[in-house]
């Protein structure tokens, strides 16, 4: 139970820091969810060292921009939090996936002292696993537990930080009382559920990207929270770039306004100082660094793409109902950009797995990856078989 | 159930600590016996969808869809709710014992073997670290597995699970 205290410890001061930035009000401060994310992306850039002011200065650089907006959980959402923290929660607090155990390790240096995992993984002779990996994940599972080194108290505060990925895209896509079609889209892919219950970080991933995109469209300049999910996207795991990438070259090609692009920008200098600190101190990067393009794989990609998206114990008919969707035409601009992000989302994955080393390649063939990879495209494939199914359509 | 589908299914703690989140069955991983089926299935939905572009429609076919795939997750993965308990009793059992043995990072420890199995996230848990040591330390072997079992030691050799 330690880590729900350490959950209200970091929502008040993430609703403090989110006052004094943005003047919200302290009663939306308090109350949405995605304070946290405020006092998570100033207790990383502490965690970093001196070069922890880059992201600081990056997130200036959007707040100089940002629109004053501040979503708010509505009573739907709060309801549907409520359910969902019932099925995530309901579990015994032991982990029983191979990654969980290799992440949630990790957290448990900050038992040894606030930013014990970020020198543990700029340090080469500790030799953690997977090397070179950004550590918000672990890190705010360990403060989270506050320093307490307990498997079920981790195990909650990453259920905890799941469910606050879910909260924070429940709040920015502004849920509303689900309709049918929202609810069977909900129950439609099985592995979510697998996911939702576990601690793996893609669909936090996932909800956080969906999440960023959401914001990016709600007012004509991004609104500061937009870059602070920026940056935990990226503190999470390399893949979050892609999804800030990807939604923010969405928005721009549909609503072409060029503040749009100031929390990627936020992104990619937290990304470089990141891989700067990496490089700098001799940590092998090996999952993912770039090489020359393996093209010849590229029709053995699309062949496992299809074959994984339709297997149907783990993915139902869901991506076969979202192809069917993005086949549409639609004047919603909403569609248009999730359409747009799908589609970069793609082929960013795929520049990724051509591009890299040879073992990522492997993972693709053995069956280890690609559906995780589903997973963090799903959010956004969700919102858009709800908007895009019932938007109004142009003839034809 | 068919007997191909009940024999896909993750319903050891052993496969779900593998593969659990790779997939609700072992389809990934036995690179997908039933390719065929699903991906026609798959082409009819989409077009169906295209054509009919009724929500009420697409509702129905995504419940339909998921209903086998939700089958074992709620009663044949061996992390089926009513089965997990029994799955994290197990883990709990071998994990509590190796963080005893090599309370971490309390104690030196040098791991020997490990193999890619079972034990070895486990290990990782238990020992996050692993930097080179020098002189005195314990020396930790862990092998295939299975789960629910304690580790054995003599003198400062701990070893876990079956080893060759």
């Amino acid at each position: 139970m330690i880590a729900l205290l350490g959950l209200v410890v970091l929502q008040a001061s993430g609703a403090v820091i989110r006052q004094v930035l943005t003047r919200c009000g302290w009663r939306v401060a308090l109350r949405s969810p995605s304070s946290a994310w405020f006092a998570v992306v100033v207790a990383y850039a502490a965690s970093l060292g001196g070069p922890g002011v880059f992201v600081l200065l990056g997130l200036a650089l959007v707040a100089s921009q940002a629109s004053a907006l501040s979503p708010t959980l509505s009573p739907a959402g709060e309801r549907g939090l409520l359910g969902l923290t019932t099925i995530v929660l309901a579990r015994p607090w032991i982990p029983t996936q191979w990654d969980e155990f290799v992440w949630l390790g990790k957290a448990r240096f900050e038992s040894l002292g606030f930013g014990a995992g970020v020198q543990a993984a700029l340090d080469p002779s500790q030799h953690l696993i997977p090397a070179g990996y950004p550590p918000l994940w672990p890190s705010i599972v360990g403060w989270l537990s506050l320093g307490q080194d307990s498997i079920s108290t981790h195990v909650l505060a990453a259920s905890v930080l799941v469910l606050l990925c879910a909260a924070t895209a429940l709040e920015a896509i502004s849920a509303q009382r689900p309709n049918l079609l929202a609810m069977a889209v909900l129950v439609a892919a099985p592995l979510v559920w697998v996911h939702a219950r576990s601690t793996y970080v893609d669909l936090p991933v996932g909800l956080l990207g969906v999440a960023f995109v959401s914001l990016l469209l709600s007012s004509d300049r991004p609104p500061l929270l937009a870059g602070v999910i920026a940056v935990v996207l990226v503190g999470f795991k390399d893949d979050g770039l892609a999804q800030v990438l990807a939604g923010t070259g969405a928005a721009l090609l549909v609503q072409r306004r060029w503040r749009l692009a100031l929390p990627a920008i936020a992104a990619l200098i937290t990304t470089a100082t990141w891989r700067w600190l990496v490089h700098s101190q001799g940590v092998p990067l090996f999952d993912h660094a770039l090489g020359v393009p393996q093209w010849s794989w590229i029709p053995r990609l699309i062949q496992l793409l299809a074959l994984h998206a339709s297997e149907g114990f783990s993915w139902g008919v869901f991506w076969a109902v979202t192809l069917g969707v993005l086949l549409m035409p639609s004047k919603d601009p909403t569609v248009r950009v999730l359409k747009v992000m799908l589609g970069l989302l793609l082929f960013f994955t795929a520049v990724a797995l051509l591009s890299g080393p040879e073992r990522v390649r492997v993972f693709a063939e053995n069956g280890t990856l690609l559906n995780r990879v589903l997973l963090q495209f799903w959010p956004t494939a969700a919102f858009l078989v709800v908007s895009g199914a019932r938007a109004p359509q142009t003839s034809g | 159930m068919a007997e191909t589908e009940v024999s896909s299914a993750l319903n050891s703690p052993g496969s779900i600590l593998i593969d659990g989140a790779n997939g609700v069955t072992t389809a990934p991983r036995a690179h997908f016996p039933q390719a065929g089926l699903w991906l026609a299935a798959a082409v009819i939905v989409a077009v169906v969808v295209r054509v009919v572009k009724r929500p009420a429609v697409v509702a129905v076919l995504l419940v339909l869809g998921a209903l086998p795939g939700l089958v074992h997750v709620l009663a044949l993965r061996a992390d089926a709710p009513l089965q997990r308990p029994a799955m994290t009793e197990a883990i709990g059992v071998t994990l509590g014992d190796l963080q005893q043995r090599v309370p971490w990072p309390q104690r030196q420890v040098r791991v020997v073997r490990e193999e890619d199995d079972v034990l070895f996230p486990l290990g990782r848990y238990a020992l996050p670290s692993r930097p080179e040591v020098s002189g005195a330390a314990t020396e930790l072997e862990l092998g295939a597995g299975p789960l629910g079992q304690v580790c054995r030691q003599r003198e400062e050799r701990v070893s876990c699970g079956v080893l060759p």
